[in-house]
């Protein structure tokens, strides 16, 4: 999760990310943001998010996105 | 049978009729059979188009779905040991599979949409070429084929990520690609948003059958009163442009934009409306771009749901994949973690992004140069936003006064980025090339003698004092309901909350006001964005 948190405030210094819970709904990550952060996140974790999920679910907080790292790192 | 004549106003209360007395399992049914009607009167050849769309895509998606589960069936009996070591190599080979039934479909039918609308450019092109007569082949697209295309490449795409279950009764997937009031031109639906509504069979309601009505009621007014009063004054002035100039050309491109607005969001508030009489809601298309504070919002807020489309189907994928991953890094590596390492990757798939949006309105330079042009001041505007939150420099606290005079700049500085990209969509509409367009956009600039515009205007256009009021006042109309709209007020509730009385008042006055001001002379009567 640390490592998460380091991808993600590297990405948007200006947010805090403990607090946020609707980063899609309410538009803060725009698509820029969401591709650096899953190429990031790709890359530091060793997994290949699907495009099946990124959907505003799963994007919406950190706690969010973690789960989705951990679900695919499960399955490597 | 077009949305703009009384056909289709006694077509759709013989459908609501019959699809609020059939019992509700068998209401999808009706929707079907009335939208293939529809279909059928408007483009009597083209239904072989929706069929084969319809037809490829459901049996690849069902297809898709019986690989995946044939993997697992594959996988199951198989022990941990031999797991460990062949998964992998097996995942692959079914993704393969998979892989190549969605390419092919999909190509299968981007191939037709691409051959429909570029087969006549390059017959002419070729014939050139090798020197012989051009055909001057003119093919008219079959009726709505890029949304009803793109909405079933969605679904496949879909299907394959395992987003949704696939359909397994056809006529439940053919209504879902041919719903008769986005048939015309969208909005492009999902399916896990629009199925279920159709399938399910809906109660009726009397608000939402009044507040589709309310809502079609304002579509009519948008495309019959302003779109259609604005164009005719774009048109008599465009098409004879050098007898005019400056402020006239100005004036010709400022009811050219409102021409476009009110049409096509017109048809989508007309669409968006008949829907709702059924208690369907569709996905909101436009969420008035003009009030956009950079280029980039007003593509936020300009045909949505093409926007939110490329981003999910196009975007994503592309940036997302294995090629395109190591060119992210390769710009890492070159930027480090500035900002040209994150622009400069995804806004090369961006810039891509619109120059196929810019393909796919057609073979026409013009919109080629468009996609570019929106291109490069998103791009500008994205490099300046991303500094911002790098650097996290936060907006400063300001006078409120201050802050209105900001906002009223990026109000105007947008407007005008938009208005002067325009120039691109107008040059295309009226066929003329981007030489022309460049001799208006030079014009708009020239001294217009302010007293001789009011001598000459009105007499050389054969477009009357009454006119440029209904104009006037009815754009005003269009104002003041959007800014209503933009501070948060829902009209249509508003409305609806109020005496019986007073809604009828409101309803007759409106349908009074549409059938005595229509520019619409009963030619055509089409949308612009129809033959897409």
């Amino acid at each position: 999760m640390d490592k998460l948190m380091e991808i993600l405030t590297e990405a948007r210094p200006d947010l805090d990310f403990e607090k946020e819970t609707r980063l899609i709904d309410d538009d803060i990550l725009d698509s820029f943001d969401i591709i650096t952060i899953v190429g990031e996140i790709n890359e530091a974790f060793d997994i290949n998010i699907n495009v099946g999920d990124l959907v505003p679910e799963n994007f919406n907080s950190a706690k969010a996105i973690w789960q989705v790292v951990q679900k695919y790192m499960n399955e490597e | 049978m077009s949305f703009i004549s009384l056909y289709f106003i006694l077509f759709l209360i013989v459908v609501l009729f019959v699809y609020f007395t059939v019992p509700k399992k068998y209401r999808y049914l009706v929707l079907l059979v009335a939208s293939y009607i529809f279909y059928l009167i408007n483009d009597l050849r083209a239904v072989i188009f929706i069929l084969l769309t319809t037809v490829t895509n459901y049996f690849s998606a069902v297809k898709l779905k019986s690989i995946s589960l044939k993997q697992k069936e594959f996988f199951a009996g198989k022990d941990e040991e031999w797991l460990k070591e062949n998964k992998k190599k097996f995942t692959k080979k079914f993704r393969k599979k998979r892989q190549w039934l969605l390419a092919l479909t999909l190509l299968f039918n981007f191939g037709i949409l691409f051959m429909l609308k570029y087969f006549a450019y390059l017959a002419d092109a070729f014939a050139e070429m090798i020197n012989v007569q051009p055909l001057g082949l003119e093919i008219l697209l079959p009726l709505g084929i890029s949304f009803y295309m793109f909405q079933s490449a969605g679904y496949l795409i879909d299907v394959y990520y395992n987003k949704v279950e696939p359909q397994k009764n056809i006529f439940k997937f053919a209504l879902f690609v041919s719903f008769f009031p986005q048939l015309v031109q969208g909005p492009i639906s999902r399916y896990n948003q629009l199925a279920p509504q159709l399938i399910e069979g809906n109660d009726f309601d009397t608000k939402q059958l009044k507040s589709g009505v309310l809502l079609m009621l304002w579509g009519y007014f948008k495309k019959l009163v302003i779109a259609d009063r604005a164009n005719i004054l774009f048109e008599t002035i465009m098409q004879n442009y050098t007898s005019y100039q400056g402020l006239e050309i100005f004036v010709a491109m400022l009811c050219f934009v409102l021409k476009l607005y009110c049409d096509f969001s017109g048809g989508i508030d007309i669409a968006t409306g008949v829907a709702k009489c059924f208690g369907i809601d569709l996905t909101p298309n436009f969420k008035r771009p003009f009030f956009a504070l950079s280029v980039t919002e007003y593509w936020r807020r300009w045909h949505i749901t093409l926007g939110a489309w490329m981003k999910d189907y196009v975007l994503y994928p592309l940036t997302l994949s294995k090629g395109y991953n190591k060119f992210i890094r390769g710009c890492k590596k070159v930027f480090k973690k500035g900002v040209a390492g994150k622009v400069i990757p995804s806004g090369i798939a961006m810039f891509f992004v619109f120059l196929l949006v810019g393909i796919w309105h057609g073979p026409d330079l013009a919109y080629l140069l468009f996609g570019v042009y929106n291109g490069v001041i998103i791009l500008i505007e994205t490099i300046f936003n991303e500094t911002r939150k790098l650097k996290k420099i936060k907006p400063k606290e300001r006078k409120k006064s201050t802050q209105r005079f900001i906002t009223f700049v990026k109000f105007t500085v947008t407007f005008m980025l938009v208005f002067f990209g325009k120039y691109f969509s107008a040059a295309a509409s009226l066929g003329v090339g981007i030489d022309v367009m460049f001799d208006w956009f030079l014009a708009t600039f020239r001294y217009t003698d302010i007293t001789l515009l009011f001598n000459n205007f009105f007499s050389r256009t054969d477009f009357n004092l009454i006119n440029i009021i209904i104009l006037l006042v009815s754009t005003a109309i269009l104002i003041f309901v959007e800014v209503l709209q933009e501070r948060g007020l829902k009209i249509r509730e508003f409305i609806l909350s109020k005496r019986q009385y007073i809604q009828w008042i409101i309803f007759y006055v409106a349908v009074i006001v549409i059938i005595l001001m229509t520019a619409y002379d009963g030619t055509g009567g089409g949308f612009a964005y129809e033959n897409f």
